[in-house]
């Protein structure tokens, strides 16, 4: 009966290490927005170039930074199939989670920016900037969860939550709604980074 | 103990070494042979038989690479993750019914 508990006991750690891997590559995956983020910022900071900016830098962002999510997606997946915590890992769930981060972009750099809810041009800019984040996030969440929030990864909440929240205040900002903007949403990043570090540290000690 | 038997039946992750293997590549993906031979502790002709097993099995592919020199590189396939996923939830699942039954 020994024997039967350590090789449990075996299997337990090697599935826990395997769980940690996955949420590791889930920070990782973060860590790479979070970068494309600051970068924006420290342009944005020191340039100040015009809106216009936007249109070039978020497209080029966001196919460098989703090559390099996409390699670590298939590991996710991968991970998944063993772990037993599959993810979406279909050729239409990857076509899903491209369509989400897409219309976030039209959403919330051409629709919104059309409608202007801001009380000025940035105000509008920061609404449609937290709007692309918390819609592109929550779709992408709710496509690797296989349309079932039970199933979705908890640590992902802050990374669309608290950019959505901050959406009614940056609306009537009338300075700073852009830094604003930035500070929610690497605040939802950078907690999810850490929740999923958190977890990972879980998985190994269980 | 129809797990059993699920198990008896795979004869490639039935080896300590080739299941090693696998696991050690799931959450990296693709691993140097050299690598592999320095964390298995193996000899290479050793380490060589088992890739050979598993790569047969179409659980790994075997490629080359340029690292500092053309180098030997090991990488999992999709259909080696899911066969493992389930080598492990089935022996997971007989250890379980082992354990209630005593």
């Amino acid at each position: 009966m020994e024997d039967v508990k350590e090789l449990k006991n075996v299997l337990e750690r090697v599935e826990g290490r395997l769980i940690a891997a996955g949420k590791m590559y889930g920070a990782m995956s973060f860590g790479v927005w979070l970068s494309v983020m600051l970068l924006y910022y420290s342009i944005i900071g020191i340039l100040n170039p015009s809106w216009q900016f936007n249109i070039i830098y978020w497209p080029i962002a966001f196919i460098t930074a989703m090559s390099f999510t996409g390699r670590v997606w298939k590991r996710l997946q991968r991970l998944g199939k063993v772990t037993g915590r599959e993810i979406e890992s279909s050729t239409t769930g990857d076509i899903l989670i491209a369509a989400s981060w897409i219309t976030g972009l039209v959403l919330g750099w051409v629709v919104i920016p059309m409608i202007g809810p801001g009380v000025n041009e940035e105000a509008t800019l920061a609404t449609g900037f937290l709007s692309f984040i918390s819609f592109s996030v929550f779709a992408m969440w709710l496509v690797m969860a296989g349309f079932n929030p039970k199933n979705g990864e908890r640590e992902i909440l802050p990374a669309f939550l608290i950019p959505a929240i901050g959406i009614p205040v940056a609306v009537n900002m009338e300075a700073g709604a852009m830094a604003w903007a930035g500070f929610l949403v690497g605040l939802g990043f950078s907690l999810t980074v850490m929740l999923y570090i958190y977890s990972a540290f879980k998985a190994i000690e269980r | 103990m129809e797990g059993l038997r699920e198990l008896s039946r795979n004869h490639v992750l039935g080896n300590p070494i080739r299941l090693a293997i696998v696991l050690y590549l799931l959450p990296r993906g693709k691993v140097l042979f050299r690598d592999l031979l320095r964390v298995l502790e193996v000899t290479p002709g050793n380490l060589d038989s088992h890739l050979r097993a598993l790569e047969k099995a179409g659980y790994v592919e075997i490629y080359k690479v340029i690292a500092d020199r053309p180098r030997t590189a090991v990488r999992i396939t999709e259909k080696g993750a899911e066969e493992t996923g389930k080598y492990l939830r089935t022996l997971k699942e007989i250890l379980n019914e082992v354990s209630r039954g005593a």
